[in-house]
């Protein structure tokens, strides 16, 4: 079925002695997407992880990956491939036969050969360390070792449980760009507080506070909804009048002085839908004519990180 | 919108098949299996029980002789000393080491795993949780009777032989089915605390527990409740081996607790948060 959804959960709520964990969680995760799902520490990520891992029962809700409902135990199980925060291993257990072990756990139709575990271990850079056992590996091997035994099983859908965020830069350039290559041959569904990386590499995104699921939407839609409409405009040599001089254009609708340094001013103007670019020269028209100096006339980019905070600390609504 | 509650365990029930309840057994108990045979455990198990009932079927015969060489403890001496192998042989399975060797053997099997992270990661795999309790209720239960139980039985006729003659081989084999038996029960009465306990001495206290308590209650109640108890089981085969009128009363109860113990921890496991 094209689409159905890797994941959909619907009012996914999850309680603990005292806390509300997760609430009410209703998602929806497009197959093939690379999928970040953002919050601060306690937002309730891992609990959702865990909840879609089949680790943790919910307190009430339900879930499902690619059709099958989180209560059909192995059956459910056997479409996600799971990573762990930290992942452990039997430490006396080689990566290779860590791998072995994991494959035999599967139905016969799910299981991989040799020559295709010791593909994925090339895959994941541990070719050279296959036969080390996993009590000497350091901690980016283990989370390459971690994304290798999620595979193995050739899963519907990847939960990673913060993948990168014990890794040094190389270690996570690397986790990174291997989730980058999984894109279209599986969903990749991962919790991160490390908004880069979500910029970088998702398609979607969903932003998760105190247990409670503040936005979700295509990563480059949410970007664009705090940044297009709004211009940014400098005007060397503009008096008080300007501000209203520039409200006045048409396409307009409201400005705001937002920094004066010597005759140099800064407005930020919020525009119709769509007339960024029509209110750009209408902008440069106006000062040509007054014989003003424009320094600056383009639309505002905020990156992840601005967007994230302004949901997250002030509520802010997006344009 | 339409808000159920989940209960992960209902489909599986619903299936009703045996193969959902026992997805992924036999890997998990090859792993198991394999597991043990990684470090020492094995090693210190299997010479402290062996050397501890050599010892103690050897006691019997120390005696005599210190009683024959050194005149202050003949003088002193006020029993008699049975020199018949049965009789020490059930002495020396008498002491139940093996049962001390398995709570200590088995108590961090499930509480470390879910300590280190790796109960999380097996259980997250297309494996049933009742299939990782009972592939590691069968793996310790196997091992341990192999050095606690019967090497150790071995080494204990060899050392009956040379001491007081050659002991009945049917009784040997029957001590060392009720010692299976035995380990087998305090395995399970480990595992299953293990699905409630936080730690490894909590779990260790709640098997020390059952140990002792026939003893206590037995001393209490002013009747024979001792066969009805399930730990009586090796008492039950040594009563057997010397071919005394035992009923079937206790191997009933020692049934039942197994039952009882892996339907009780099938429950529990399949409700842990990981």
């Amino acid at each position: 079925m094209p689409d159905q959804p890797a994941i959909a959960t619907a009012g996914l709520t999850k309680h603990y002695p005292g806390v509300a964990a997760l609430v009410d969680l209703t998602l929806v995760v497009p197959a093939g997407s690379i999928y970040g799902f953002l919050g601060p520490n306690g937002a309730g990520k891992s609990t959702t992880i865990k909840i879609l891992a089949g680790l943790t029962r919910p307190t009430s809700g339900t879930a499902e990956v690619a059709g099958i409902p989180i209560t059909a135990g192995a059956d459910y199980r056997r479409e996600v491939g799971y990573l762990a925060q930290e992942p452990r291993f039997y430490d006396w257990m080689t990566g290779r036969e860590t791998l072995r072990f994991v494959t035999s756990l599967y139905p016969p139709e799910r299981r991989s050969t040799d020559g295709a575990i010791a593909d994925v271990l090339t895959r994941v850079g541990l070719a050279d360390a296959a036969d080390r056992t996993t009590g000497t590996y350091s901690g980016g091997m283990r989370q390459r070792l971690g994304i290798a035994q999620a595979l193995v099983g050739r899963p519907t859908v990847l939960l990673l449980d913060e993948p990168v965020s014990s890794l040094d830069p190389i270690g996570r350039r690397e986790v990174l760009e291997l989730m980058h290559d999984l894109k279209g041959e599986t969903t990749v569904f991962y919790s991160t507080h490390i908004l880069d990386d979500v910029e970088r590499v998702s398609d979607y995104v969903a932003i998760l506070d105190q247990g409670k699921l503040v936005r979700a939407e295509p990563t480059a839609e949410l970007l664009a909804s705090f940044t297009k409409d709004r211009l940014r405009v400098g005007i060397s040599g503009a008096s008080d009048e300007t501000a209203t001089e520039l409200a006045a254009l048409p396409g307009v609708e409201s400005v705001e002085q937002v920094e004066q340094g010597g005759d140099l001013r800064l407005y930020v103007l919020r525009v119709e839908p769509n007339g960024a670019k029509a209110v750009q020269a209408a902008v440069t028209q106006f000062a040509a004519e007054r014989r003003l100096t424009v320094t600056e006339n383009k639309q505002i980019t905020l990156g992840l990180e601005d967007v994230f905070m302004r949901l997250v600390s002030q509520k802010e609504p997006a344009a | 919108m339409t808000v159920t509650t989940a209960s992960p365990s209902d489909p599986i029930a619903r299936r009703g098949g045996v193969s959902a309840m026992l997805a992924g057994i036999r890997p998990l108990f090859k792993k198991d299996i394999r597991e043990w045979r990684h470090g020492v455990r094995i090693w210190v198990v299997l010479v402290v029980t062996a050397l501890f009932m050599c010892l103690a079927a050897a006691n019997g015969w120390i005696q005599t002789w210190v009683i024959a060489n050194v005149p202050e403890a003949a003088a002193s001496a006020d029993k008699v000393i049975s020199m018949a192998p049965m009789d020490n042989l059930l002495i020396a399975a008498g002491s139940q080491i093996f049962v001390i060797a398995a709570i200590f053997a088995s108590m961090s099997l499930l509480v470390s795993e879910r300590d280190r992270g790796t109960l999380a990661w097996v259980a997250s795999k297309p494996v049933s949780r009742t299939s990782i309790w009972i592939s590691k209720f069968a793996s310790a239960t196997v091992v341990l009777w192999v050095v606690a139980g019967i090497v150790p039985i071995a080494l204990t006729g060899i050392v009956l032989a040379v001491l007081y003659g050659a002991p009945s081989i049917t009784g040997l084999v029957l001590i060392a089915l009720g010692i299976g038996a035995a380990i087998a029960l305090f395995v399970a009465v480990v595992l299953a605390a293990s699905t409630l306990a936080p730690s490894q001495p909590a779990v260790a206290a709640i098997a020390f527990a059952v140990f002792f308590l026939p003893s206590i209650l037995g001393a209490i109640v002013p009747f024979a409740i001792q066969p009805f108890f399930p730990t009586s089981i090796l008492d039950w085969a040594a009563g057997l081996a010397i071919g005394a009128n035992v009923g079937f009363v206790t191997p009933i109860a020692w049934l039942v607790a197994i039952v009882a113990l892996a339907a009780f921890s099938a429950r529990r496991m399949e409700r842990l948060d990981l």
